[in-house]
C-alpha cells in the first residue's frame, strides 16, 4: 500500500522542457500552491525512525508509512548504494529529512503534503540556484572531504549536520559519525552542527580528511532552567539562579545526595557534620543564617515541582538541581521561600530505544582524621597522676603499678591498648545503580534502582539503603500530557545506642591499661576500680546494643498538562509524601570485669535495660492547579500563571517500652514482663493554602521584567493574622543585544539584572499561638491522677517572620562561549523573627513565641568557568566560585550571653564573646606582675587577657571575638578529558571560620580520657612553653576551665581536595559488537586531602561543641559504568 | 477527543472546588492538649489543676537529673556529704563558691531551682484565680487552703535560699510580663509565707498524712519552721506543741521505715513528701538505690560519722563502751541505719552479693576515706544496678522534726524545760539512745539539739538549711575539707551565702528595679 503512495515515474522528458523544477512538479500534481502555512505542519510532523545502513528506497517506504506523507522524485535522483543511517528518537520530519537527503546531495520541497525530492546542484554563489541560465551550465568542479565527528569525549556523533560555509551543500554524518561532503575547493569552511552542542566553523585547509569534536553546549544561554512552578530560558533569567546537572553531580561518588552539593553552587553552603551513614547531618543554607527563630535557615525543597526531601534520592536518580537565592526568584513559594529554594528535577527519559546503565562502584573509607592519642599506659598513668596533682586530686597510680607497666614483659596482662583501634576500621561500601530509559510513540519513561551498602568507618554503625526511581510522561492526545514521579526509599540503620559522638567519646575515656575484652571473652570496665572512666563502647557494638531503624519514605506525583487553545496551559500536580520510621531499641545486661584482678565491675552502663520500641509516620499532600499563558506580538513577549495552591501535613508517633527482661536474647515487646510497660503517642497537623501568580515581560529579548506574587495562609498561626502576601519584582538588561556591542565579536552574551522582594517564613510549631494545658500528673495514695497545668504564654497577634531580598547580578559569556562569569550581590534583611520572648522568671510560665528581632545578611557571590580544548583530542575546563557574606543582628533587645557566646545588636548572631587567652604564666613573678586574675594562678596556667586595663579579670574583660561565619568559602574545579579519558577534580575551601570546642580528647582526664600527644609538649616547671598549659584533670583546674576563653577557640579554616576521579571510556568496536553502546570505568577519591590548622580532628563540621565528632569518610572509590 | 473534553470539564470542576473549600480547614487544634478555653468547667477540673499543682514536687534541679525535692542531695551542700557526681550542685557550690551563674554551667542549679519555684507559684495562682468557678462551699475552701499551703511551700524554699525575691500572687496570665519588677525583703516574703500557712492551716482537714495531700499538720510543721527561721521562738514553740497535742502523729519505732516502700505508707511520723510510684511514676533517671549504693553518688564525711556519739550517749572520747580500732561498733544505732561501714554483709543490710558481698572502700566507686548511704534503701534489694527503678517518697517533714524544733524553740524561748527534754528524749529513746543529762545549760541543750538535728535528719537535707538559721554555716562549711584524703581542696563559703545570687538573666530582664543580692 505504501508503494502506492509513492509515485516514481520518468521525469526525463520534463525535464527536456527545462522548465523550473517546482513549477512542473505542482502541474504534474495538478494542485496549486495554496495553504502553506497549514501544509509546513507536515514538516513539523514529530516521526520516530530509526535506521542502519539502510538502503534508500526502504528507508523512504517507511518513513512515508511512519510519517502518513507521499514523496515525489525522479528515479535518477534516488540511488540504491546511498545507505541511510539515522538515530531513533522524536524528531521533526523536517529534521529527519536535512539530515538524511541534504547529506545525499538531495533537496526537498513540501508541496501540497506531497514532498517533492531533487538532486541538488553545486552553486557557483549562493542565491542563483534558481536563475534559469545556471541551471544548463557545467558542473563545477568539486573536492571530496570526509572525516568523523565526535564529541569531546571521542564518541562518535550520528546525524551531525555539516555544511559548507556560503552554500546550501550539507551533510550528514552516519551511525559511526562519518561523513562526505563535496566542497567547492580547498579553502571551504565547514559549519559543523548538532544540537545540544557548540556549532563549530573548521576550516577546509587543503586537507581531505576532517575530523570535527564539537563541545556539549551545556551553559547555552537556551538552557532551560527548572524555576518556581515553570521553567525558564537561561537567558531570561532575571533572578539569581544557579544550576547543576545531574552529570556534574555524579562526578563525586556520596551516597547522600545532599553532600554532592558542596562547592557546587555559589551562594549554597554546605556543610557536612559528620561521615555517618545515614546521618550526614548536612547543614544547607543559603546566603547566610537569616533567622535566630525556631522557623530556622533550613531551605525549602521541591522536589519534581512539590515539596519533598533530597535525601531520600539516589543521586544518579536527579537530572538537575537549580538553587532559587533571591526574592525574586523564591517569593512565587512566598511563606516558605525566606531561606531560599532547592529545587530538584529527576529524569524522565528520552524517547528512543530502551536505554539501560548500570554502574557499580566500590568504596574503601577510612577517617580523614583521628586524634593522635597517648596509647603507653605508663606515661598515661605519669601524667594522669601529675594531672591529679596540679588540680589538687590524690593520685590514682602507685609508682607500683607505674612500673607494672613500664617494665611487663606480659602485655597480655599490661597492656597499651589504643581505644581507637576498638572502634574504627576501614569500611567497603558498594552501590549498585540501574537505570532504564526509554519511549515510544509519546510516551517515555525512566527507571532508576539503586542499592547502598555502607558500613561506618566507626564500628557498629551500618546503613543499607535502597532507592526506586520512576519518571514517565506521556502525551495522550495533542493537547494533553499526563506525568508522573514516583521515589521510594527503603532504609535501614544500625546505630549503637547513644550514637556517635557518645561512641567516639566512650572510647577516650578509656585508658590504654586494658583492653576491651578478656581473652575469655568478659568485658572489662577499668583496670582498677579507682579509675575514672565511661562505658565499654567496644561492648556496646559486641553485644549488639544498637537501635535498629527501618525508614521507609515514598514520594509521588501526577501531573496533567492541558493546551486549551494556543499559549495557554491550564496545569494540575498533586502529590504526596509519605514517610514512616520505626526503631527498636533494646538494652540487655552486661556484666563487666576489672581487669587487674577480675573482679566484677557491676553491669555495662547501656542505660535502662529493656525494649524501647517506636513509630512514626508523616504524611504529607499537596496539589496545585495552575494556568499559564504565554503570547508574543512582534518583539513583545509575554507570559504568566497563575495557581492555587493546597498542602496538609499529618505526622503521628507511638511508642511502647518494657523492661526487666529475664533474657537478652529476646528483643521484642511481648517477651517482657507487663508490669512497668510505658507507652506513649501522639499527632499533629498543619495546612497551608496559598494563590499564587508572576508574569514576565521582555522586549526583544533585551529588555527583561518579572513579579511574581503569592497570597499564604498558614494553620501556624492565628485566623485574624495566619494570611500574609508576598511579592517580588525583577529586571534584566541584555546589554549585549544592544547594537552598539553588536560588533563586539568577543562579547557573546552581557546581562544585568536586579531583583527586589519579600519573603515569609512561618516553619514554628504547629500551635503556638494557641494556649494549651500540659498534663502534670501526681502520685496521690498508690495511683497515679491525672492533672493539667497552664504554663505557657501565647501571643494572639502573631504573625510572619518576614525577610526582604534585594539582589544585583551580573552575567557574562565571552571569548566565543569559552568563559562563563555569574556575580551578584545581595542584601537580605528578616525581620518579625519568630521568636521566644524574653520573659522574667518570676512570670512562672514559658516565654511566648512573638515577632520581634531583625538580622541581616548582605553578601556577595561570583562564579567563572572556562572551557576550552588543545588541539582535536584534548578538552579542559576550569572553573572556581566564591561567596562571602557578613552576618549582623540589627534589633533584639536585651542582650544574651551564653557560655561563650552572646545576642547584642549590631554583632553577628551569636558572635563568639569570651575572655582573651594571653599565653601561659612563666613564673610566680610574672604572675605577681600580671592584672588580678579571678582564680589564683600558678606557673603553667593560662594567662587571660586585661581587656579594659583595668588591673583585674572579671566580666569586663570579655570581649567580641570573630569567627562565628566564615569570611568566605570557595571552591575551584578542574577538568580535562583526553581520547577515552576523562579528569575531574575539585577544591573546597572556607575561611575565617572557628570552632569553640571542648572536652574528650582536648581536655585531657575528662572522665579518664587519654590526652593527646600535645600534651607531652606541657608546661612543666622545667619545660616553659607557651602553647600548652600545665596538665590539669578536665573539671578540676579552674585556671583553665572557669572561663570560656580563645584556648578553646580554634581556627577551622581549611582547603580541602574534596574529589578526584579519573574515567576511562572504552571505544572498542567489539563493544558495539554486543550492542554496549558504552564502557566505563573509573576512580575517585574523596576527602583526598585537607590543610588546615585546626587541632587534630575534622575542621568541617556544623557549630561549637564537643571536640569530637564522627569523622569525615576519606574514601577511594573503584567504579564502572556500562549503557546498553 | 470528545472523550478527553469529558475528562477535563471534570477536573475543572474537581478543581475549582477544592479552590472554593472553607478557610476553617486552616483551623487546626493540637489533638492531645486541652484549651485553656474549655478548661475551668466542670468539678474536675479543679482536681486536674490541683494535682497539676503538686507536680513541682518532681522538678528537676541543676544539671543532673534529680529532683529539686531529693533531698538527699542537699546534703552535698553541707559537712554531711561529698557527691562526687555534683549531684544537687553542692558539690561545686561549696568549691568554686556561688555566683549569679549565668556564664558558668556548673551553676545551673542555682536558677533552676529559682524557676522550679516560681513556675509552681505560677500554676499554683493560676488555681486559686480560677477555681471558685467550678467550686463552692467547703470543698472550694479545702482545695485553696491546699494551694496556699502549696504557694507558701515554695516561697518558703525561695525565702531559705534566696532571701530577697519578687511576690506576685495575681493570675499569671493576667500579669504584664513586659513590665519589670523590684525583690521584697526576705521578711516580706516570710510575711507572705506566713499568711498563706495560716489560710492553709484554716482550711486544711486535721486528719492524719497519708495520700499525699497537704494535711492541717502539714502546714503548721511549715509554719514552725518559717518561725524558727525568723526566730519568733515563743510562737514556734506554741505552734509545735499544737501539733504535738493534736495526737494526730507518732515516732514510727522503726527509725529506717520512714525511708522506703512499703514500710513508709504506714508510717505515722511521715508529715509530708514527695509521692512515688512504680511503675509509672518513678525516680527520674536511676532512681535513688543505684546513684546511692551502686555508684556511690553521694558519700557521707568523716565529719558526720564522728558526730554519732557512743552507744551510751557519750561521745568516743569519753564513751565507755567505745572500743578503739573498732570506731564503727557501739555506737548511736542511727549511724549503721544511715551508713554501711567497711567489712559490712548481708547482715549489716550490703545489698550486693558474689565477689563484691563485703563492703570495701576503694571498690566501686566507694572513695575511700567516706562511707556509702544506706539510708533510702530498700533492704530487699539485691544487687542494684541498672534498671532498678525507685518509688520511695522523699520525706519533706517528719514528726521528729516536730519535736526537734519544739525543743530547740522551746529551749530558746524559755529554756531547757521538762518538755524540751521530753521531746528530745523521745526521739533518742525511738533508737534505744539514752536520755540527755539533767541539768543542761541553755547553751548546752542548744548544742544538744544541734547535735540530735545533725545525727537524727543526715541525708534528709536538712543540714545545710540549719546551718544557715543557726549563723554559723560561714563557720562550718568554709575552709572546710571535704574529702579527708585531699588536704588541700578547701570548700567556700561567705556569710553572704546565706543569700543565694538571684539568676543573673532575672537582673537583667528585670533591670534596672531589680538588684542583686549583696556580695555578687
Amino acid at each position: 500500500m505504501n508503494i502506492n503512495l509513492l509515485i516514481s515515474i520518468n521525469w526525463y522528458k520534463i525535464m527536456k522542457l527545462s522548465c523550473c523544477q517546482i513549477l512542473l512538479a505542482i502541474i504534474f500534481a495538478g494542485v496549486s500552491v495554496a495553504g502553506t502555512t497549514r501544509a509546513q505542519g507536515v514538516l513539523d510532523r514529530k516521526v520516530d525512525i530509526a535506521a542502519v545502513d539502510m538502503d534508500m528506497k526502504s528507508f523512504l517506504n517507511m518513513l512515508s508509512k511512519k510519517a502518513g506523507v507521499k514523496f515525489v522524485y525522479l528515479k535518477e535522483t534516488l540511488s540504491n548504494q546511498q545507505k541511510v543511517t539515522t538515530a531513533g528518537g522524536q524528531k521533526d520530519l523536517k529534521a529527519i529529512l536535512e539530515q538524511v537527503f541534504l547529506a545525499n546531495g538531495i533537496g526537498f520541497e513540501l508541496v501540497n503534503n506531497q514532498i517533492i525530492l531533487t538532486k541538488l546542484r553545486i552553486p557557483a554563489d549562493t542565491g542563483s540556484q534558481n536563475s534559469e541560465d545556471k541551471n544548463d551550465g557545467p558542473e563545477i568542479i568539486q573536492v571530496k572531504v570526509t572525516g568523523q565527528v565526535t564529541d569531546d569525549k571521542g564518541v562518535a556523533l550520528p546525524g551531525v549536520t555539516i555544511k559548507v560555509k556560503g552554500t546550501t551543500v550539507a551533510a550528514a554524518t552516519d551511525g559511526q559519525g562519518n561523513y562526505t561532503i563535496n566542497a567547492p575547493d580547498y579553502n571551504a569552511t565547514l559549519i559543523v552542527s548538532y544540537l545540544g552542542y557548540v556549532t563549530r566553523e573548521v576550516a577546509i585547509n587543503g586537507q581531505k580528511v576532517v575530523n570535527i569534536q564539537l563541545q556539549e553546549d551545556n551553559k547555552a544561554l537556551n538552557e532551560v532552567v527548572v524555576v518556581g512552578y515553570s521553567t525558564q530560558s537561561r537567558h531570561k533569567l532575571t533572578s539569581a539562579v544557579v544550576t547543576v546537572s545531574g552529570d556534574e553531580l555524579n562526578k563525586r561518588v556520596a551516597t547522600s545526595p545532599t553532600t554532592l552539593l558542596q562547592g557546587k553552587l555559589p551562594g549554597l553552603q554546605v556543610v557536612q557534620g559528620s561521615g555517618e551513614p545515614g546521618n550526614e547531618n548536612v547543614q544547607l543554607t543559603i546566603r547566610g543564617v537569616g533567622t535566630f527563630s525556631g522557623a530556622g535557615s533550613n531551605p525549602l525543597i521541591i522536589v519534581d515541582g512539590l515539596p519533598g526531601s533530597l535525601d531520600v534520592l539516589n543521586a544518579n536518580d536527579i537530572e538537575s538541581i537549580s538553587v532559587l537565592k533571591d526574592a525574586s526568584s523564591a517569593a512565587i513559594y512566598g511563606s516558605r521561600g525566606a531561606n531560599g529554594v532547592i529545587v530538584v528535577k529527576t529524569k524522565r527519559g528520552k524517547a528512543g530505544s530502551l536505554a539501560i546503565q548500570y554502574t557499580y562502584n566500590l568504596g574503601i573509607s577510612k577517617p580523614t582524621k583521628l586524634p593522635d592519642i597517648i596509647t603507653n599506659s605508663a606515661t598515661y598513668m605519669q601524667l594522669s597522676n601529675e594531672a591529679r596533682t596540679n588540680s589538687s586530686l590524690a593520685p590514682l597510680y602507685t609508682q607500683d603499678q607505674i612500673d607494672l607497666y613500664q617494665n611487663a614483659t606480659d602485655r597480655v596482662k599490661y597492656p597499651n591498648h589504643n581505644w581507637l583501634n576498638d572502634i574504627f576500621r576501614t569500611a567497603y561500601t558498594q552501590n549498585h545503580y540501574l537505570n532504564m530509559s526509554g519511549g515510544k510513540d509519546s510516551t517515555t519513561y525512566s527507571v532508576g534502582v539503586g542499592i547502598t551498602n555502607q558500613p561506618g568507618v566507626m564500628r557498629g554503625f551500618d546503613y543499607s539503603k535502597y532507592t526506586f526511581s520512576l519518571g514517565l510522561n506521556s502525551k495522550l492526545n495533542k493537547r494533553i500530557t499526563f506525568g508522573s514521579d514516583i521515589q521510594m526509599r527503603y532504609g535501614r540503620k544500625l546505630t549503637p545506642e547513644n550514637g556517635a559522638s557518645d561512641q567516639f567519646l566512650s572510647a577516650l575515656a578509656q585508658s590504654p591499661l586494658y583492653p576491651a575484652q578478656s581473652s575469655d571473652g568478659r568485658w572489662i570496665k577499668k583496670a582498677y576500680s579507682n579509675e575514672q572512666g565511661n562505658k565499654n563502647p567496644a561492648a556496646i557494638v559486641g553485644e549488639d546494643i544498637r537501635t535498629r531503624g527501618n525508614d521507609y519514605y515514598l514520594q509521588g506525583n501526577l501531573s496533567l498538562d492541558i493546551d486549551l487553545f494556543k499559549g495557554l496551559r491550564w496545569e494540575n500536580k498533586g502529590g504526596f509524601n509519605y514517610g514512616y520510621y520505626k526503631f527498636n531499641d533494646f538494652r540487655p545486661v552486661i556484666p563487666t570485669y576489672y581487669y587487674s584482678d577480675m573482679s566484677p565491675a557491676g553491669n555495662l552502663d547501656d542505660g535502662s535495660p529493656g525494649l524501647n520500641v517506636g513509630n512514626s509516620d508523616n504524611i504529607y499532600t499537596v496539589y496545585y492547579s495552575q494556568l499559564t499563558y504565554k503570547k508574543s506580538l512582534g518583539l513583545h513577549n509575554f507570559s504568566a500563571f497563575a495557581g492555587y495552591q493546597r498542602e496538609k501535613n499529618n505526622a503521628s508517633n507511638i511508642n511502647a517500652s518494657r523492661t526487666q527482661y529475664v533474657t537478652n536474647y529476646l528483643r521484642e515487646l511481648n517477651a517482657g514482663p507487663s508490669d512497668g510497660q510505658t507507652n506513649n503517642g501522639t499527632s499533629s497537623a498543619w495546612a497551608i493554602s496559598s494563590f499564587y501568580g508572576s508574569a514576565n515581560y521582555d522586549y526583544a529579548d533585551k529588555y527583561l521584567l518579572g513579579a511574581n506574587i503569592r497570597y499564604d495562609g498558614t494553620s501556624r498561626l492565628p485566623s485574624n493574622s495566619r494570611y500574609g502576601t508576598f511579592y517580588s519584582f525583577s529586571g534584566g538588561w541584555r546589554i549585549s543585544k544592544e547594537n552598539f556591542l553588536k560588533d563586539v565579536l568577543w562579547l557573546n552574551d552581557l546581562k544585568v539584572r536586579g531583583s527586589w522582594g519579600q519573603l515569609g517564613n512561618q516553619n514554628i510549631g504547629t500551635y503556638t499561638y494557641q494556649s494549651t494545658l500540659s498534663g502534670a500528673n501526681y502520685a496521690f495514695g498508690g495511683s497515679v491522677s491525672s492533672g493539667f497545668v497552664a504554663n505557657t504564654l501565647v501571643d494572639p497577634s502573631l504573625t510572619w517572620e518576614t525577610t526582604r531580598v534585594g539582589d544585583i547580578g551580573l552575567d557574562m559569556t565571552i571569548l566565543n562561549n569559552k568563559l562563563v562569569l555569574s556575580a551578584d550581590y545581595f542584601n537580605k534583611y528578616t525581620f518579625d523573627i519568630l521568636r521566644s520572648s524574653q520573659v522574667p522568671f518570676y512570670i512562672g510560665l514559658n516565654a511566648p513565641t512573638i515577632n520581634d528581632g531583625a538580622l541581616r545578611n548582605k553578601g556577595f557571590e561570583f562564579a567563572l568557568q572556562y572551557n576550552d580544548r588543545i588541539g582535536r583530542d584534548f578538552s579542559y575546563t576550569v572553573g572556581v566560585n566564591l561567596q562571602t557574606y557578613k552576618n549582623k543582628l540589627e534589633r533584639y533587645g536585651s542582650k544574651d550571653i551564653s557560655d561563650h557566646t552572646i545576642r547584642q545588636e549590631g554583632h553577628e548572631l551569636d558572635a563568639y564573646y569570651m575572655y582573651v587567652w594571653d599565653g601561659i604564666f612563666q613564673s610566680q613573678q610574672e604572675i605577681d606582675n600580671s592584672p588580678k586574675q579571678p582564680v589564683t594562678p600558678t606557673p603553667g596556667d593560662l594567662k587571660i587577657k586585661d581587656v579594659n586595663g583595668d588591673g583585674k579579670i572579671d566580666a569586663n574583660d570579655r570581649t567580641y571575638v570573630s569567627g562565628r561565619f566564615p569570611s568566605y568559602q570557595y571552591s575551584a574545579n578542574i577538568g580535562a578529558a583526553y581520547k577515552g579519558f576523562d579528569f575531574s577534580a575539585q577544591l573546597y575551601g572556607s575561611q575565617g571560620q572557628k570552632a569553640y570546642v571542648n572536652g574528650w580528647g582536648i581536655e585531657p582526664f575528662r572522665q579518664g580520657s587519654v590526652p593527646i600527644t600535645d600534651w607531652l609538649n606541657r608546661w612543666t616547671p622545667t619545660n616553659h612553653t607557651n602553647t600548652m598549659p600545665k596538665i590539669y584533670v578536665a573539671d578540676g583546674y579552674a585556671a583553665v576551665q572557669n572561663y570560656p576563653s580563645t584556648y578553646f577557640l580554634k581556627d577551622a579554616s581549611f582547603v580541602r581536595l574534596k574529589s578526584l576521579q579519573l574515567g576511562y571510556n572504552f571505544a572498542l568496536p567489539v563493544l558495539k559488537k554486543v550492542s554496549i553502546k558504552s564502557l566505563r570505568v573509573f576512580v575517585a577519591a574523596d576527602n583526598v586531602f585537607t590543610i588546615s590548622k585546626y587541632p587534630g580532628l575534622d575542621p568541617e563540621r556544623v557549630g561549637d561543641g564537643t571536640y569530637v565528632t564522627y569523622p569525615q569518610n576519606r574514601t577511594i572509590t573503584f567504579g564502572a559504568s556500562i549503557k546498553l | 477527543m470528545k472523550l478527553y473534553n469529558k475528562y477535563i470539564y471534570i477536573l475543572m470542576t474537581v478543581v475549582v472546588i477544592l479552590v472554593s473549600c472553607k478557610k476553617s480547614s486552616l483551623d487546626l487544634n493540637p489533638p492531645d492538649k486541652l484549651s485553656t478555653q474549655n478548661f475551668w468547667k466542670s468539678e474536675s477540673d479543679a482536681d486536674l489543676a490541683l494535682t497539676g499543682c503538686y507536680n513541682f514536687l518532681y522538678a528537676q534541679g541543676g544539671s543532673y537529673s534529680t529532683s529539686q525535692y531529693e533531698v538527699v542531695a542537699w546534703d552535698n551542700f553541707s559537712d554531711n556529704s561529698y557527691g562526687q557526681y555534683n549531684y544537687g550542685g553542692g558539690t561545686s557550690a561549696l568549691s568554686s563558691g556561688l555566683s549569679p551563674g549565668v556564664f558558668d554551667t556548673y551553676n545551673l542549679y542555682q536558677s533552676s531551682y529559682y524557676v522550679n519555684n516560681y513556675t509552681a507559684i505560677a500554676s499554683i495562682n493560676y488555681f486559686l484565680a480560677n477555681v471558685d468557678k467550678v467550686l463552692t462551699g467547703d470543698k472550694l475552701k479545702q482545695y485553696k487552703a491546699e494551694a496556699y499551703f502549696l504557694r507558701a511551700f515554695n516561697y518558703y524554699w525561695l525565702a531559705i535560699l534566696y532571701g530577697n525575691v519578687i511576690i506576685t500572687t495575681a493570675d499569671p496570665f493576667t500579669l504584664d510580663y513586659k513590665k519589670h519588677m523590684a525583690k521584697s525583703t526576705r521578711a516580706d516574703v516570710l510575711k507572705q509565707v506566713e499568711a498563706d500557712l495560716d489560710l492553709a492551716i484554716a482550711g486544711l482537714p486535721d486528719v492524719a498524712y497519708g495520700n499525699g495531700h497537704a494535711v492541717k499538720a502539714t502546714a503548721q510543721g511549715y509554719k514552725v519552721r518559717a518561725l524558727l527561721f525568723e526566730k519568733k521562738y515563743a510562737d514556734a514553740a506554741t505552734l509545735a506543741n499544737t501539733i504535738i497535742a493534736g495526737g494526730k502523729f507518732s515516732l514510727n519505732p522503726s527509725y529506717p521505715s520512714n525511708f522506703y516502700k512499703p514500710a513508709q505508707n504506714s508510717s505515722p511520723e511521715i508529715m509530708f513528701s514527695v509521692k512515688y510510684q512504680l511503675p509509672n511514676l518513678s525516680h527520674q533517671d536511676n532512681g535513688i538505690s543505684v546513684p546511692l549504693q551502686r555508684w556511690k553518688g553521694e558519700l557521707a564525711t568523716q565529719d558526720l560519722v564522728n558526730e554519732y556519739e557512743a552507744a551510751d550517749g557519750k561521745d568516743t572520747t569519753s564513751s565507755a563502751v567505745y572500743v578503739k580500732g573498732k570506731p564503727f561498733d557501739n555506737r548511736d544505732p542511727r549511724m549503721r541505719m544511715t551508713l554501711f561501714f567497711p567489712g559490712d554483709t548481708k547482715a549489716q543490710g550490703w545489698p550486693f552479693t558474689g565477689s563484691y558481698a563485703v563492703a570495701q572502700p576503694g571498690k566501686d566507686s566507694w572513695i575511700v576515706g567516706y562511707y556509702a548511704v544506706k539510708k533510702w534503701l530498700d533492704p530487699t534489694l539485691v544487687d542494684p544496678d541498672y534498671g532498678v527503678k525507685g518509688d520511695n517518697d522523699f520525706v519533706l517533714l517528719r514528726y521528729a522534726d516536730v519535736l526537734l524544733m519544739y525543743a530547740e524553740a522551746q529551749n530558746e524561748a524559755v529554756g531547757p524545760d521538762a518538755s524540751a527534754y521530753n521531746a528530745i528524749n523521745l526521739v533518742r529513746k525511738r533508737v534505744n539512745m539514752p536520755d540527755l543529762a539533767a541539768g543542761l545549760s541553755q547553751a548546752q541543750f542548744r548544742e544538744k539539739v544541734r547535735h540530735e538535728r545533725r545525727v537524727e535528719f543526715a541525708l534528709e537535707g536538712i543540714r545545710y538549711f540549719d546551718l544557715r538559721r543557726w549563723g554559723i554555716a560561714t563557720q562550718k562549711l568554709n575552709g572546710f575539707v571535704q574529702n579527708p584524703l585531699f588536704s588541700t581542696v578547701k570548700t567556700k563559703y561567705a556569710d553572704n551565702y546565706d543569700f543565694w545570687p538571684i539568676p543573673q538573666p532575672e537582673i537583667d530582664r528585670n533591670s534596672p528595679e531589680l538588684v542583686q543580692n549583696p556580695g555578687y
